[in-house]
């Protein structure tokens, strides 16, 4: 058995692999769920052995691809700390974040093979969670749009400027109207310590949302 | 003040329009005052001469003697004193040292040296100047150009201190000294536009120091002389463009952690236009990096300095705040009075001896009155205290309308570009008249308001007198409303000297009857007149009297006198009695009284509190009534509603206390505020916390709870504010955070507040007025106790023989250096590295600078790791005055040293907590072994350190087998969690929970560490620990470990700093979901009163949650507690739940910007 540790090389790229496919999954379920895009471009498909929705317009999954193509290497660094999916109005004002909140986990190991079954329990439970959220949340406006939104640490956004990941789809730093929210409700969804990751959603929703 | 005369000096020659003739207001009010002075000065003085008649001096820069001394010499000796300089009625300059610039400038004006004025009152003549003149000729203009230059440019107005126009200052020495910075910046930069930037940037800051020391004028003559070829100077000419070309740096600085996006990101499926978005693409160009940051960091260290002095120049300078200062000095004075008579065993009232005899003149009639009054307090507040000693030597303006106001009878004042007064004018109006504070846009001018108002003064009236309060003039209202009020309403100056007299005597009437008396200002005072009046046997009416009228006798001021069986009735009766009046509000008539008084008459009862109880219908005291205690209570929180409960009724509980407990501790600054860039805020802010420290250090006290409060101009509102320097309107912000110890240390105040500001988000030059406020003090009573003053708060204190006042000061002197020190608490350490080669375990160090902050239960205390000096570094002295076995254990761990050269650790390294608080004992986290310690030394040392050590050798015992399993394996990586358990029961173990011990005595009791302590261990340490340090810290633990170590070991350094593991956040020992429930639900359905230290526990608990980012636990257990504690039958446990979810709410607004959502 051997036992990896944060320093191994490809501890980081394990760790980026699963958090990125996960993520994938969840931005499809969380448009779906939040009545982004009319339900009729969403397929239902099997993952983490639970049902999700997952969009078939090619831009659109294009999009998605390339987006969390180059959030890989800032999780795999460990730069990213927040990778936010928002949901704006009309007008370009958030109505709705959903926060994914990345941070290692106090002892880091790839130890066995349990582990990524284990790492899927969990990951299922954050699918679940997000598919009932609108239990919680209020309606959002007609007309929405989203974009992906990630805070990083430190100064990473540097290093990001001279890594382009994809040709043409470069970062660029968000306007304070995306990133400011009028009175911000927050509604914790699910937490998960893995030994790869530690990981917690929350939604931030407008008070007022119309 | 005299030294920025030069930029004043030109604002004054523009004046006229520019600057709304403030200055020159200013000037001839300085010159009424210096004369006001003078004759005060001469009569204090008694001899005085007229040697200096006709001659008006002005000094520029620092002198010997300092200016305040020569002003003296010039009020005795008849001569004239100007602050700001006037070519025309300025006869001598008085300088030591003068920068070429102002030579320049000077041109044909005498400049002298201060000599020439101490020789001259020596001789008893004026001397003849010549010899004294600090230049015999004056050189060639040097820089033609500049001259020229500077006149042309001076710039339109400047904002206040903060933003001095560049290019008066461009001639000041200190840019000069930049150049030779400059060069040395190394080679690589080499491109044109850092290198400007670095010299914008430093230079900028430099500038902005207002008072230039005297080395910095040397080294600039120095510089001067060795000409400063303008071709050098070039550069800085340019930097007149600074504020763009800093912009990019902190733009970049910012971004570093800003969120960014991916492009075209507002991703409309169906429509994608990859090409079309991307087009609007932002590139934002990476600044040259380092260079910035040693720019920035440069020029914030002299930011620091000039903002220092700013605040310390406020406060100087600020004579309201001297008069608020008062009461403190009052209350002393009263505490003063009660240790003399402690001492004395006994002390004359000679007003008390008055009042007896003349009593006995009439025995007769009034012994029957006195015998039914059981407690009688006085409230003494003198009648419209500035005006009636601003007049009290001028019968001709009594009984009229009169003013006390920094105008001087003048109406109208020529309006300044960029104020919209008649805007600011509106919006008072309205916010007096209107009940709900309505927004104010420009759109909506109403334009029924008087035109005129626009010119009308804005200085404000400190106080009226009861004629100008008949026409309506209120305090506090501007001085040309009022006059348009009150066409005959005059204007007296502030005479503050006069002020501090005649409240002085006041009080000394006052303590000539009792020393009960509670200072509440420098013209309002409570007496407990109980023990008086039934020594005396007097009706207090009678004593009312006697006070007043020994008050009117010596001061020839009214004081009128209200009295009432508590201190609220006595206040209450004051309101009727005034002016110059008395009013005994018997306790049979309260009632009656009560019913009818408006509910905002009680004190407490505010505005803002008016209106929500007028919302419910209530509006007297008597509807006040019918309100239930519970309903009240539900309303305005368990202590304000219990308050307004009793207080209607005429119910008051509070005694008189001639010693006044402090609430909180603060500073504030809300005039001249003018921000242009977020380091000059920060700097700002760091200076104020400073400011801040020193306050709560001179109270003795410490606090926790800190609050910043902002006064950010409001939107809509004119950039400039129609008051020179003030505020203008404003929307008031305030955010507060719960320290996780209580602190007087400056370091910590400020980082918790530029936390506060950046999550506030402002737009810095919006700013117009800062304020830091601590709150939950807790008093040093060890402090209090000691003769010295000072706590000797650690053993290596008193080995080094090192005072904490020595540290404070070093502290001042420099806050840089202090930090690593403040923030391990450990405040003499003599060299930074002392405190983590001597850790036990490696991995635990990086705590150790942040214990200072660790929860309740251990927060009281530091944790302080102690090594016995080196020779060198312990004063001999000390050494010598220490116990002869202390002092042979001290040389003998010397010797040992000595004889193990390469261990890192001495032997007798002793790490211990030190207690900060005199009830928490400290606990012992390695010790020598019990065996080597000396019986004999154990025995000589106090009590409480035996129990102490003893129950930390038991500790040990238990601790032991985890930190030998620590040290064998090395493991940093492998072990770290023991390494931390470790810690922490040391930490923990002390001092449980009693409560849930008592209640819970299953769970075992176990507390991991605070979550501040985690957070600043997950920030960088490097803050912390200096970049040296660590190092060697890293050095030891390898040498310490050996070969055996695993390789991994080699990359801690980045990795460990990043994430030091640390248990889970546990509730009384229950860290499960389903235990903390049951715990929960055990303490809500059997405790009918949950005490506050489990609520705060809770509290805290719930903090540790949202620290180690667990909100789905807090969530659940929110809704839990929620379900739980709002069924409870017990209105206390709903109470109980707000208070925890408010606080819970403050810290989650802290971390994520956003409240949770309780449904």
């Amino acid at each position: 058995m051997t036992t990896l540790t944060r320093q191994d090389l490809n501890f980081g790229q394990v760790v980026a692999d699963i958090l990125c496919e996960f993520l994938e999954v969840a931005i499809h379920l969380i448009l779906y769920v939040r009545e982004v895009y009319p339900s009729g471009i969403f397929q239902k498909r099997k993952k983490y052995n639970v049902p999700v929705q997952m969009s078939c317009h090619p831009e659109l999954n294009q999009y998605i691809q390339d987006t969390l193509h180059c959030v890989k290497p800032l999780i795999e660094k460990n730069d990213a700390e927040k990778v936010v999916v928002v949901i704006m109005d009309k007008e370009h004002h958030p109505v709705e974040r959903f926060v994914f909140e990345i941070s290692q986990p106090p002892l880091l190991s790839i130890s066995s093979d349990t582990l990524l079954s284990h790492v899927e329990q969990l990951l299922r439970a954050f699918i679940l969670k997000i598919s009932v959220c609108d239990a919680v949340l209020n309606n959002n406006p007609p007309g929405c749009s989203f974009t992906v939104l990630v805070h990083t640490r430190d100064a990473a956004t540097r290093n990001m400027e001279k890594v382009q990941v994809i040709k043409d789809f470069p970062w660029i730093v968000a306007d304070e109207q995306e990133v400011h929210m009028q009175e911000p409700r927050l509604i914790p969804l699910k937490t998960m310590t893995s030994d790869i990751v530690k990981m917690q959603l929350y939604v931030e929703e407008r008070a007022q949302k119309t | 003040m005299s030294r920025d005369g030069w930029a004043k000096k030109r604002a004054n020659a523009r004046g006229d329009n520019g600057w709304g003739g403030y200055m020159a207001a200013k000037v001839s009010k300085l010159d009424e005052e210096f004369k006001l002075d003078a004759s005060r000065e001469r009569q204090k003085e008694g001899l005085c001469s007229n040697i200096f008649s006709g001659v008006s001096i002005y000094v520029n820069g620092y002198t010997e003697p300092n200016a305040d001394e020569l002003r003296r010499l010039m009020m005795l000796h008849g001569g004239q004193f100007h602050v700001y300089y006037s070519r025309s009625k300025t006869t001598h300059i008085i300088a030591n040292n003068l920068p070429n610039s102002k030579i320049q400038e000077l041109k044909g004006e005498k400049v002298i040296r201060p000599e020439w004025i101490t020789d001259s009152v020596k001789a008893g003549c004026l001397l003849p100047y010549l010899q004294y003149q600090l230049y015999a000729k004056h050189k060639g203009p040097l820089f033609p150009g500049m001259t020229v230059r500077q006149t042309s440019e001076i710039a339109g107005p400047s904002h206040g201190p903060l933003q001095l126009s560049v290019h008066q200052k461009l001639h000041l020495p200190q840019c000069s000294v930049h150049h030779s910075k400059i060069n040395e910046i190394p080679p690589k930069l080499s491109d044109p536009s850092p290198i400007l930037l670095e010299h914008s940037g430093t230079q900028r800051a430099n500038e902005q120091r207002p008072k230039p020391l005297l080395p910095t004028y040397q080294e600039a003559i120095k510089a001067t002389e060795n000409q400063l070829h303008p071709k050098q100077l070039q550069p800085s000419l340019q930097a007149d463009s600074w504020p763009e070309k800093t912009l990019p740096s902190s733009a970049s600085r910012s971004l570093s952690h800003s969120p960014i996006r991916l492009n075209g990101s507002h991703h409309n499926a169906f429509s994608s236009n990859p090409a079309s978005v991307n087009s609007t693409n932002k590139t934002t160009k990476p600044g040259p990096s380092t260079d910035e940051s040693t720019s920035s960091s440069k020029s914030s260290a002299q930011l620091l300095a000039q903002t220092g002095d700013l605040i310390s120049e406020y406060y100087t300078h600020s004579r309201f705040h001297q008069i608020s200062t008062w009461r403190t000095g009052f209350s002393e004075y009263v505490n003063e009075l009660h240790s003399k008579r402690k001492a004395a065993g006994g002390a004359s009232f000679p007003g008390k001896e008055r009042l007896r005899k003349s009593m006995a003149l009439c025995s007769s009639d009034c012994t029957s009155a006195s015998v039914s009054i059981k407690s009688c307090v006085l409230h003494v507040d003198m009648d419209c205290f500035f005006v009636s000693v601003g007049i009290r030597f001028r019968p001709d303006l009594k009984g009229k309308p009169v003013a006390v106001t920094s105008n001087r009878g003048q109406v109208r004042v020529p309006t300044r570009p960029g104020a919209n007064p008649q805007l600011e004018q509106q919006y008072y109006q309205r916010k007096l008249t209107h009940t709900q504070q309505s927004e104010i846009s420009p759109d909506s001018h109403n334009n029924g308001v008087d035109e005129d108002a626009a010119a009308l003064s804005m200085a404000e009236i400190a106080s009226c007198s009861y004629e100008a309060r008949q026409a309506g003039v209120k305090n506090g209202m501007f001085f040309g409303k009022a006059k348009q009020l009150c066409p005959s309403l005059q204007s007296v100056p502030y005479d503050f000297e006069a002020y501090k007299e005649v409240a002085l005597s006041m009080y000394e009437i006052l303590a000539g009857f009792t020393h009960d008396i509670e200072a509440l200002s420098c013209d309002e005072v409570l007496i407990d007149g109980s023990t008086l009046l039934a020594e005396l046997g007097t009706h207090p009416e009678d004593l009312a009297k006697a006070i007043r009228a020994d008050i009117k006798d010596k001061t020839g001021c009214c004081a009128s006198v209200g009295m009432g069986s508590n201190i609220l009735l006595a206040r209450l009766a004051t309101r009727k009695a005034k002016p110059d009046g008395q009013y005994f509000l018997k306790s049979e008539e309260v009632d009656d009284f009560i019913r009818d008084l408006p509910v905002t008459s009680l004190p407490g009862v505010g505005p803002v509190m008016g209106r929500k109880l007028s919302a419910m219908g209530v509006r007297s005291c008597g509807d006040l009534q019918q309100v239930s205690l519970s309903h009240l209570q539900k309303k305005f929180g368990p202590r304000t509603g219990q308050t307004l409960f009793r207080f209607c009724r005429g119910l008051d509980d509070r005694p008189v206390r001639y010693e006044k407990q402090r609430k909180s501790v603060s500073a504030e600054m809300n005039y001249n505020i003018r921000f242009t860039r977020i380091d000059e805020a920060e700097c700002f802010l760091t200076n104020l916390s400073m400011e801040v420290q020193r306050r709560l250090q001179e109270a003795g006290v410490r606090g926790r709870r800190v609050t910043l409060k902002v006064m950010v101009r409001k939107v809509g509102a004119p950039m400039e504010p129609a008051k020179y320097g003030g505020h203008g309107i404003c929307d008031h912000i305030a955010r507060t955070v719960m320290l996780a110890q209580y602190t007087d240390s400056g370091q910590l105040i400020a980082t918790a507040v530029l936390k506060l500001f950046h999550a506030m988000n402002l737009q810095v030059q919006d700013l117009r007025g800062v304020g830091i406020q601590i709150q939950l003090l807790e008093g040093n009573h060890s402090a209090s106790h000691d003769p010295t003053g000072h706590r000797t708060r650690s053993i290596k204190e008193m080995l080094l023989g090192q005072q904490p006042s020595a540290r404070s000061q070093s502290r001042d002197k420099s806050p840089h250096h202090e930090k690593t020190f403040s923030t391990a608490g450990s405040p003499s350490g003599s060299s930074p590295h002392l405190q983590s080669p001597a850790e036990p375990v490696p991995g635990t160090s990086k705590d150790h600078p942040t214990c200072s902050r660790t929860p309740k239960h251990s927060r009281a205390r530091l944790d302080l790791s102690i090594e016995v000096p080196s020779p060198s570094q312990v004063d001999r002295s000390v050494l010598e005055a220490l116990p002869a076995e202390l002092r042979e254990q001290v040389e003998q761990s010397w010797i040992n040293r000595d004889g193990k050269q390469n261990s890192q650790r001495s032997p007798r390294t002793l790490v211990l907590q030190i207690p900060n608080h005199p009830d928490s004992p400290g606990i012992v986290l390695e010790l020598p072994n019990f065996s080597q310690v000396d019986p004999d030394v154990f025995a000589a040392l106090p009590r409480e350190l035996q129990e102490e050590l003893k129950s930390a050798y038991n500790r040990i015992a238990t601790v032991q087998p985890q930190s030998k399993m620590c040290k064998s394996s090395g493991g940093l990586v492998k072990n770290p969690l023991m390494q931390l358990k470790q810690s922490g029961a040391g930490i923990g173990i002390g001092r449980v929970k009693r409560r849930y011990k008592r209640k819970n005595a299953v769970s075992p009791v176990k507390k991991g560490p605070s979550p501040t302590k985690r957070r600043q261990t997950t920030n960088h340490p490097a803050n912390i620990l200096p970049l040296v340090t660590s190092r060697e810290l890293i050095n030891a633990v390898k040498n310490e470990n050996g070969p055996s170590t695993s390789s991994s070991n080699k990359d801690i350094p980045e990795s460990l700093s990043n994430f030091i593991p640390r248990p889970a956040p546990s509730l009384a020992g229950a860290c499960d979901l389903t235990d903390i429930k049951t715990l929960l639900r055990e303490w809500v359905t059997t405790i009918t009163d949950p005490m506050e230290e489990d609520i705060l526990q809770v509290v805290k608990y719930c903090t540790d949650l949202i620290e180690d980012k667990d909100l789905e636990k807090l969530d659940l257990i929110i809704k839990y507690m929620k379900r739980l504690m709002q069924q409870s039958v017990e209105s206390v446990w709903s109470m109980a739940f707000d208070f925890i979810l408010d606080n819970v709410q403050v810290v989650v607004q802290q971390t994520y910007g956003s409240t949770l959502k309780v449904t």
